[in-house]
């Protein structure tokens, strides 16, 4: 195959994509944090909780959550499982994930 | 509905080489140069299967990307793949997917840096030539180097794991250039590893693990079968290479030919030498928290707690491989993701 003078070759793209089959939708952000639901997502990691909990009551104070949330995937490299997400979604309005080591 | 996978653009070159700078300008490489994925080269590579260029091979939902077999294909050229091996390369795939399409995620996602095995079984090694003895995890043979590699370049190419973006590995690891090789059946005391597992000898399979960096072992001077099982078994209970005890592990013990030699005429059965090894691969849980493996301080009654390395000896994979030049084996440590599975090769049959 040519193009002009020159040769040329056709490389086959090897890269993945995105089918876009379910765009991704950002949530609406908290307007207040005083008084909402904290969520908290350990991802199993070693001290992960120690961390999260540290936080949250940091926050806590300040904003005095009407209630606080805690879930924890089954594996900290792996996404949660549906119905973890699921009660997170149910229980919570805002949500913090950490890791810890 | 996936659409069908896109074709590069037309562009002008003066020489092949040329096109090999575009594959590294385009971040299609691993470092080292790849065959440029020409149309008539991808073609090649599908017709050896008998797959379409558009065929979904599998989804990472996590990722949000799917695989074509163009897409595998071209990465499969890249790696320097004839087509004859490309039944490896997808057979691998279909495990990674079947088992659990997110794991392809989860060994990139871990700071513990993960590659893949692929160890093959039955007469399609003899076809390939693929190295099952000297230098068994050494470059020099085509098959198995450029199989392993052309799984690496679709993890990097279709699913995003390049090197500290979606890959997290740490300290990285050797086994992402890829570990592929062939069990030397024809020179071992017992039956072929996969017909231990159900499978027709003259059936071709891959057995598919997701790994830690294998370590060497040389037992030079033990007379018994027993000094040599006990010896792997330190192995598999070590600081450095036992990074998880239990919890689904498994291990693949790669016994070189004079290490079989001698335990084959011992009279040493694959099921003597799990059992074996399963009861003696431990260490305390006392042992692991003053050792930094286990969180916690150190309570009373841990130093007579057992932390087997295995939860079954089940779990400890036996296989015959590696040159007959030293006494010398290999140990694997399995890792999360692919738990050992095999399946056979249908592919391209």
């Amino acid at each position: 195959m040519t193009i002009g003078n020159a040769a040329t070759v056709q490389l086959i793209d090897p890269t993945g994509f995105d089918p876009g089959e379910s765009p991704l939708v950002m949530a609406a952000r908290p307007v207040d944090l005083r008084g909402g639901r904290l969520g908290l997502l350990d991802n199993s990691k070693a001290n992960s909780d120690a961390i999260l909990w540290a936080i949250a009551r940091a926050l806590d104070e300040e904003f005095e959550f009407s209630n606080i949330h805690y879930v924890q995937k089954h594996s900290a490299s792996l996404p949660p499982h549906p119905e973890v997400m699921a009660d997170l979604h149910r229980n919570s309005d805002f949500v913090i994930a950490g890791v810890g080591d | 509905m996936v659409e069908p996978t896109r074709r590069a653009e037309v562009y002008q070159y003066p020489d092949t080489l040329d096109a090999i700078e575009e594959c590294y300008r385009r971040g299609w490489t691993d470092g080292l140069p790849v065959i440029p994925p020409t149309a008539e080269r991808v073609d090649a590579m599908l017709e050896a299967v008998g797959l379409s260029p558009d065929t979904v091979l599998g989804e990472v939902p996590v990722r949000r990307r799917t695989l074509t077999a163009e897409q595998a294909a071209a990465n499969a050229v890249m790696a320097g793949c004839l087509p004859a091996y490309f039944p490896i390369v997808l057979a691998t795939l279909r495990v990674l997917f079947e088992h659990d399409p997110n794991c392809i995620h989860e060994v990139s996602a871990v700071t513990n840096s993960t590659g893949l095995l692929t160890i093959v079984n039955g007469p399609i090694r003899r076809e390939i030539e693929l190295n099952c003895t000297d230098n068994l995890f050494s470059p020099g043979y085509r098959a198995n180097s450029t199989i392993g590699r052309a799984l690496r370049l679709i993890l990097i190419n279709v699913f995003e794991q390049r090197p500290g973006v979606l890959d997290r590995g740490c300290m990285g690891s050797l086994t992402k250039f890829g570990v592929v090789f062939g069990e030397d059946e024809e020179n071992s005391p017992w039956e072929p590893f996969h017909a231990s597992m159900g499978f027709s000898p003259e059936q071709s399979t891959v057995t598919v693990a997701t790994i830690q960096d294998p370590s060497m072992h040389g037992n030079r001077y033990g007379t018994t079968g027993e000094s040599l099982l006990d010896s792997i078994a330190d192995g598999m209970a070590s600081h450095g290479l036992g990074i998880y005890f239990g919890r689904g592990i498994k291990w693949v013990w790669v016994v070189g030919h004079w290490h079989s030699e001698l335990l084959g005429r011992q009279g040493w059965s694959r099921r003597d030498m799990q059992e074996y090894l399963y009861e003696r691969a431990w260490r305390s849980t006392g042992q692991l928290k003053r050792l930094g493996m286990a969180n916690g301080a150190v309570v009373e009654g841990d130093d007579e707690k057992q932390q087997m390395t295995v939860d079954s000896p089940d779990d400890i994979l036996i296989v015959k491989a590696g040159g007959d030049s030293g006494i010398y084996s290999e140990l694997i440590m399995n890792y999360f993701g692919v738990p050992a599975v095999i399946t056979e090769i249908t592919e391209g049959a």
